[in-house]
């Protein structure tokens, strides 16, 4: 026995230390893809609504105040004044603050660095780069409907 | 003839040179080994032989000290989920449970891994007991066990509450009373334990707290004196 395995490159023990190499290396990918699928965010996991059309009671926004909402997964703001109903991404262009309708002023205002913008989310001043994006948005009976 | 086989082993040493550069040992054994001599700490530590007399019996610490390790990595990832307040606790873990991908899995092993931890403990606890190995000078390290063991179970005893359920809720309410029958300070010390006079909120923020961040830090300190003491003194003689 001794004497078989002395001159022997592939022995006993190294094919031993390649098995156990091999067999912690694919337990070890097997636990990287379970605990990536089990981290990674999906609509399942956190649950988040990415549906192309959203509908909130008319009553939770009264005129002239605002509501944030989650569309197509990312935050939005809903905007009642007596012109109507107005939906924009709520996420600033600037630095991804999400911005708040100050009634007062009649304006969008960012909490962060002072972005305005208006309902049709045009820049009206302060540091951010493009305007707003905008979504469809109507009165139906009871209901807004966003997009 | 010869020179086939030393064609054979040139072969051979490429090819194993090739698998260790792509892979952990190529970089710790080399140019990390270059600066820290790992390869030497390493070998004189997984190598280190043991005394014949050692038989299966001697693996159940190692095996307790697997299914912590087991414990901390599953109970990491329920954390990245779990809510631990009264609304949300329950609906949470079920979430974990029905919802995300592989959250059945991780608590099953959390639940299962928890249950084995407790009977590996006792099992490596009867060893050393009937072989005398808790003899000085190795009496500290039975005190050491001792208190992981007091660790273990009170991991067990907090991560019970956790899920918010019947069966956590009425154990907790029956396992914190348990002390009140104590003269004197008993009463005092289950408002103590439960943040107030019931199980409340309190309760499972405490017990949250003890079981993520309290124990966790006192099992890394009886574990680490545990195992230098047994690496000074090595494993105890045969029978």
């Amino acid at each position: 026995m001794e004497e078989s395995s002395k001159g022997d490159v592939f022995g006993r023990r190294t094919f031993l230390d390649y098995m156990i190499g091999f067999g912690v290396t694919s337990w070890a990918l097997l636990t990287v893809y379970v605990t990536g699928a089990y981290l990674w965010p999906s609509k399942k996991s956190i649950g988040t609504n990415t549906e192309d059309s959203v509908s909130i009671p008319l009553s939770d926004v009264p005129e002239g105040s605002s509501r944030k909402i989650r569309y197509k997964a990312n935050p939005a703001i809903v905007v009642r004044t007596k012109e109507g109903v107005f939906a924009l991404s709520a996420v600033c262009p600037h630095l991804g603050c999400l911005v708040n309708w100050h009634d007062g002023e009649k304006l969008i205002e960012c909490p962060c660095h002072a972005a305005k913008f208006d309902l049709r989310g045009n820049v009206l001043g302060g540091p951010s780069p493009k305007p707003l994006e905008t979504f469809k948005a109507e009165i139906k009976e009871n209901v807004i409907k966003i997009g | 003839m010869a020179d086939n086989e030393h064609k054979d082993l040139e072969k051979r040493t490429s090819f194993r040179e090739i698998i260790n550069l792509i892979t952990l040992t190529g970089f710790v054994y080399g140019p990390l080994d270059d600066r820290l001599s790992i390869r030497e700490a390493l070998e004189k530590n997984l190598k280190k032989p043991v005394p014949d007399h050692v038989n299966w019996l001697f693996c159940f610490g190692g095996v307790t000290f697997l299914l912590f390790i087991v414990q901390a990595f599953t109970g990491v990832l329920l954390l990245m989920y779990y809510q631990p307040t009264t609304a949300e606790a329950y609906k949470s873990v079920v979430h974990i449970t029905n919802n995300v991908p592989f959250g059945w899995l991780m608590r099953g092993i959390h639940h299962w891994a928890a249950n084995l931890m407790s009977v590996f403990c006792l099992l490596h606890m009867l060893r050393v007991f009937f072989y005398g190995a808790y003899k000085a000078p190795r009496d500290f390290n039975w005190v050491t066990g001792v208190m992981l063991l007091c660790v273990t179970l009170g991991f067990g005893f907090t991560g019970y509450l956790l899920p918010w359920n019947q069966i956590s809720y009425w154990a907790t309410t029956v396992g914190t009373e348990v002390p009140s029958a104590m003269p004197v300070a008993g009463d005092l010390i289950k408002m103590l334990i439960r943040g107030g006079s019931d199980i409340s909120q309190a309760t499972l923020t405490r017990f949250f707290a003890i079981h993520v961040l309290i124990l966790p830090a006192a099992i890394a300190v009886f574990l680490i004196s545990h195992f230098l003491m047994i690496r000074r003194q090595g494993i105890s003689e045969a029978l």
